[in-house]
């Protein structure tokens, strides 16, 4: 019966391997894993079949990760988990250049302190940030944040800039009403429903215009937007997943509940882009293995569709931290 | 957090930038193509309009704060952009 050499993290993190040692294997006697080196780069397993890592990506305010996938179909879905303290103003989550589905936190707040989600989608059809109605007493009609206004942040169930992680799932899909195919938006935090709303004029969206996804359209950046160099997201990201169908109240449950240190495929779920951050295919800027403390050199895809993400301007690059929903 | 020099000209972003990719042997042969992206101020309602965005870096792999006087430095405003998404 063959085994594997054990070794600790901080052993195998002393190797000083070149190609010729490709195939090369331990067993991690730190997080129980099984190492296995591709002549450039680790690759790992985890011996129950659950993957995960201890990283997530740090943006500062003044980064943004170019993935290479477009919006496509006619319905979508984002998953991911965020942490951050202070949501500025324009804070962009997600932005395909205005040609899909965006996200972002648009200027303003209300007397309450709220400050808005922003989705937006494909030509415009987004809620439109200057309507006054917005913040009409008191009525959800559009996903709030809290902001970091501390008053209204404490104990607030709204809160998703309260310095810790918050799973978030958008879902996009259309629906017959009426005889009218209009768009459905549903936002989730933590497992829960958060906002679920027709995007109509009636809801304060600029028209009535269904969610259109389709091919060249522009990749998806995060935490950012090729559309302007000053909007940028400023707290912690990871497990982004993007999917081309809206997931059900029971998925985002299931990815809640299983999915943070897990693997969506092991879930049943088929992603269209997947990226979990920090995992045993991503690399830093010189194109060693992710490690905290490091800016990205490639973020890699974990769909089927490996669709990695990067950027090429180094000052743009988000960095791994050693801080995840899960540890 | 970055910090940001602001340059009335081009040609002044474009010497910084030139040196910082010097500096740093970019492009490279990781996909590292450049080091920063030229950006303005674009409200015009800002004392600043029209000045060119110098980012500066303080930390991970690239941090460039010694490069520079500090006393040219100043932080992000966020009234730097009149952008919006739709």
């Amino acid at each position: 019966m063959s085994t594997f050499e054990v070794k600790t993290q901080a052993e195998i993190d002393a190797l000083s391997l070149n190609a010729s040692a490709k195939g090369r294997a331990y067993f991690n006697d730190t997080d129980g894993s099984i190492v296995a080196w591709d002549g450039t780069a680790w690759r790992g397993y985890l011996s129950d079949g659950v993957s995960g890592n201890a990283l997530s990506l740090e943006f500062d305010g003044g980064d943004r990760l170019d993935t290479t996938y477009s919006g496509l179909g006619n319905a979508l879905s984002i998953s991911f988990w965020m942490k951050s303290s202070d949501l500025t103003e324009y804070s962009i989550f997600f932005d395909s250049n205005n040609e899909s589905f965006n996200l972002w936190r648009p200027p303003g707040q209300d007397t309450a302190g709220n400050v808005f989600w922003m989705p937006t989608y494909r030509t415009g059809s987004g809620i439109n940030q200057n309507d006054p109605n917005r913040t009409q007493g008191g009525t959800v009609l559009y996903t709030r944040f809290s902001s970091h206004d501390a008053a209204y942040t404490a104990g607030s169930s709204n809160s998703f800039c309260d310095g810790t992680w918050h799973h978030v799932v958008v879902t996009l899909a259309n629906e017959d009403v009426d005889g009218t195919t209009t768009s459905r938006y549903i936002m989730y935090k933590d497992g829960e429903e958060f906002v679920n709303q027709l995007c109509t004029t009636d809801n304060g969206w600029t028209n009535n215009n269904p969610y259109s996804g389709g091919s060249g359209l522009s990749p998806y950046t995060i935490g950012g937007s090729t559309n302007s160099s000053t909007l940028y997201y400023n707290g912690y990201l990871d497990q982004i997943a993007f999917f081309q169908t809206a997931l059900t109240p029971t998925d985002v449950t299931n990815i809640y509940n299983n999915g943070n240190g897990g693997n969506l495929p092991n879930l049943g779920f088929e992603p269209e882009a997947y990226y979990k951050v920090g995992h045993f295919s991503d690399t830093i800027a010189d194109g060693t293995p992710a490690s905290a403390g490091n800016d990205i050199g490639t973020v890699a895809d974990y769909s089927e569709n490996v669709r990695h993400a990067s950027q090429t301007t180094v000052i743009l690059k988000p960095n791994y931290i050693e801080d995840t929903p899960w540890h | 957090m970055k910090k940001y020099i602001l340059y009335s000209t081009q040609e002044e972003w474009n010497a910084s930038n030139d040196a910082m990719n010097t500096l740093f042997g970019l492009p490279d042969s990781n996909g590292n193509e450049r080091y920063a992206e030229m950006a303005q101020v674009s409200n015009p309602d800002h004392a600043d309009y029209g000045k060119y965005i110098f980012p500066i870096t303080t930390r991970g792999n690239y941090v460039t704060i010694n490069e520079f006087n500090v006393s040219d430095m100043v932080e992000f405003d966020p009234e730097w952009t009149s952008d919006e998404l739709i």
